[in-house]
């Protein structure tokens, strides 16, 4: 009996808990406590620590892991059984980068799939698709009406990719390939979509920590913000005031969705999912014929989709990939990214007002550049108010942070047609 | 891509080895930098160029709505249209102002007559606050 029993322990998960594991459901309950005691991006961190979560424990038929012979830990694959139909004869065979004629194609009959639920559920990431289509939820609870008005403010958004590209810098000299740079440098561009879609093109094997330092940084964007605003701030320009924001029409609005489609797209193809994406949310929008869609862009689609995103990328953070000394790096670059961004929209914003005095910018406006929307335009508004309580700059703010969305993705298109040919 | 064109050095088209040299990375930063600048440039420009119509439109069209016979009030007329207030009764309006405003910037933009008697509000606002919230 006693051996029974001991048999049945062996066939349990508790003998297979590592010390490693251990140290990630702490990781794991931080990213919790974060999240629900401290409200922090709630809706995509819970998920991701869930996710996390399930990844250190002795799950069967949620994910398959495998170590390849590189060190690097494969997630997100299943098998497929099937039976050869016809070989191709011998003397057609070609190399694998030759294009297969008809007589050498190989037809087979799939009869079994096999794998764990995310193995499935995660192919949202690895084929790119779940990136694009928040990107469409994104698009239909956009308004773009701030930065239409007042269209300079897209150069402040331009400035507040810096932090990308100085970020790639120093992942470059710590180490780190030309593609994991881009991939920890778009954490500087505050739009956790747009860092996992460049990430998973190029390092796919920095997903988990390059997620969670962009996710986790957006929700301190209140923390991380303010003390280089006003380090870089005088009083006088936290005081100016802005002029009011023009109406803008309807067919306006059309226009523009089309306009930033087909330049991004022309400029940077590489970019046109996620452009494409955000513009057609955006449009769908904006042509007010089409309520249902837009309700469904607005709720179903990217509350169900941030559900699958959030757990798919937690479920990447497995101990043994997660626990390495990159990860720490890439939380500290994630900052030094944040504080690039911020700084290059603020001082962009200062020489607008030196070439341009007559009609200036706040210069805290010019933090709102990184993504992270709204939030980032609301530290915006609350760091006016602290200096001028009746100055309201939240929707001056919301320009720029619309445009750093779709810097942020033009920068994720350049990185990725100029790296994913590199060695 | 033509390879011909890949083949240039990175400054120009932004191909990077794994481990770039420092000049190399940074042309490349550069690159990456105009590459947004360009993009979020030109689409700054042709809204401008598109604002500019639109604006004209509206002011067409404000103008196209103002009543033609509007009476524009001037200094000297000592009844001043309907709804609109005397100039006593601006002046005390802005003293009253400035007076709780004491000390913080401010901008009177428009007057307007109430619409509801502040007398009942106020009446109100003290039956509530005499009871006591539990």
């Amino acid at each position: 009996m006693l051996n029974d029993l001991i048999d049945f322990f062996r066939t349990t998960g508790f003998s297979l808990i590592t010390w490693k594991m251990l140290v990630m459901w702490g990781v794991a309950g931080a990213l919790l406590y974060l999240a629900i005691a401290k409200g922090f991006e709630p809706l995509l961190l819970v998920p991701i620590a869930f996710g996390a979560l399930i990844a250190n424990l002795p799950t069967r038929g949620v994910i398959t892991a495998e170590m390849k012979p590189n060190g690097v830990y494969e997630t997100a694959f299943f098998k497929v059984e099937s039976q050869v139909l016809s070989e191709p004869s011998a003397g057609n065979l070609q190399s694998p980068s030759t294009p297969a004629s008809p007589e050498n194609r190989r037809t087979t009959r799939v009869e079994r799939i096999e794998g764990g639920l995310y193995d499935f559920i995660s192919q949202g990431i690895k084929l790119e698709i779940f990136p694009p289509l928040i990107f469409l939820g994104v698009g239909a609870l956009t308004d773009f009406g701030p930065l239409i008005a007042m269209p300079r403010t897209f150069l402040l958004g331009a400035a507040a990719q810096l932090g990308l590209f100085v970020t790639f810098m120093g992942a470059n000299l710590l180490g780190f390939t030309s593609k994991q740079s881009a991939s920890i440098g778009i954490i500087g561009g505050a739009d956790g979509p747009t860092a996992i879609f460049t990430c998973n093109k190029l390092a796919p094997e920095l997903l988990g920590a390059v997620a969670v330092a962009a996710y986790s940084y957006m929700s301190l964007v209140p923390l991380i913000q303010p003390p280089i605003m006003r380090l870089l701030t005088t009083n006088k320009e936290r005081r100016i005031r802005m002029k009011s924001l023009r109406k803008v029409s309807k067919l306006e609005k059309l226009i523009f969705a089309l306009v930033v489609m087909i330049i991004c797209i022309l400029l940077v193809p590489d970019a046109s999912a996620l452009i494409a994406m955000l513009m057609l949310g955006n449009f769908l929008r904006e042509c007010a014929v089409t309520e249902r869609l837009v309700h469904a862009s607005q709720n179903e689609i990217i509350n169900v989709l941030t559900i699958f995103l959030g757990t798919s990328v937690g479920i990447t953070m497995r101990a043994d990939s997660f626990l390495a000394p990159e990860t720490l790096k890439i939380i500290v670059l994630g900052v030094v990214a944040f504080g690039f961004s911020t700084a290059g929209g603020v001082l962009v914003a200062k020489v607008m007002n030196i070439l341009n005095p007559h009609n200036p910018v706040n210069p805290l406006i010019g933090s709102a550049g990184v993504s992270a929307v709204p939030m980032a335009a609301r530290v915006s508004q609350v760091e006016g108010q602290r200096y001028d309580t009746s100055n309201y700059l939240l929707m001056h703010a919301m320009g720029p942070n619309v445009a750093g969305v779709i810097g942020t993705a033009v920068a994720a298109g350049y990185f990725i047609s100029t790296l994913k040919g590199s060695l | 891509m033509d390879d011909a064109l890949l083949a240039l050095p990175p400054p120009v088209f932004g191909v990077l080895p794994e481990h770039p040299a420092f000049f190399e990375s940074i042309g490349y930063q550069i690159n990456g930098l105009a590459v947004v600048f360009i993009a979020l440039g030109l689409i700054w420009a042709v809204m401008e160029t598109i604002g500019i119509y639109f604006k004209r439109r509206d002011t067409t069209q404000r103008l196209a709505a103002a009543p033609p016979d509007a009476v524009i009030p001037t200094a000297e007329s000592e009844s001043p249209p309907d709804g609109q207030p005397t100039p006593e009764l601006a002046a005390v309006i802005a003293a009253a102002v400035a007076f709780t405003m004491r000390g913080q910037r401010y901008r009177i933009e428009a007057i307007a007559p109430a619409t509801y008697s502040d007398w009942a509000r106020e009446g109100r606002r003290q039956i509530f606050a005499s009871h006591q919230v539990r």
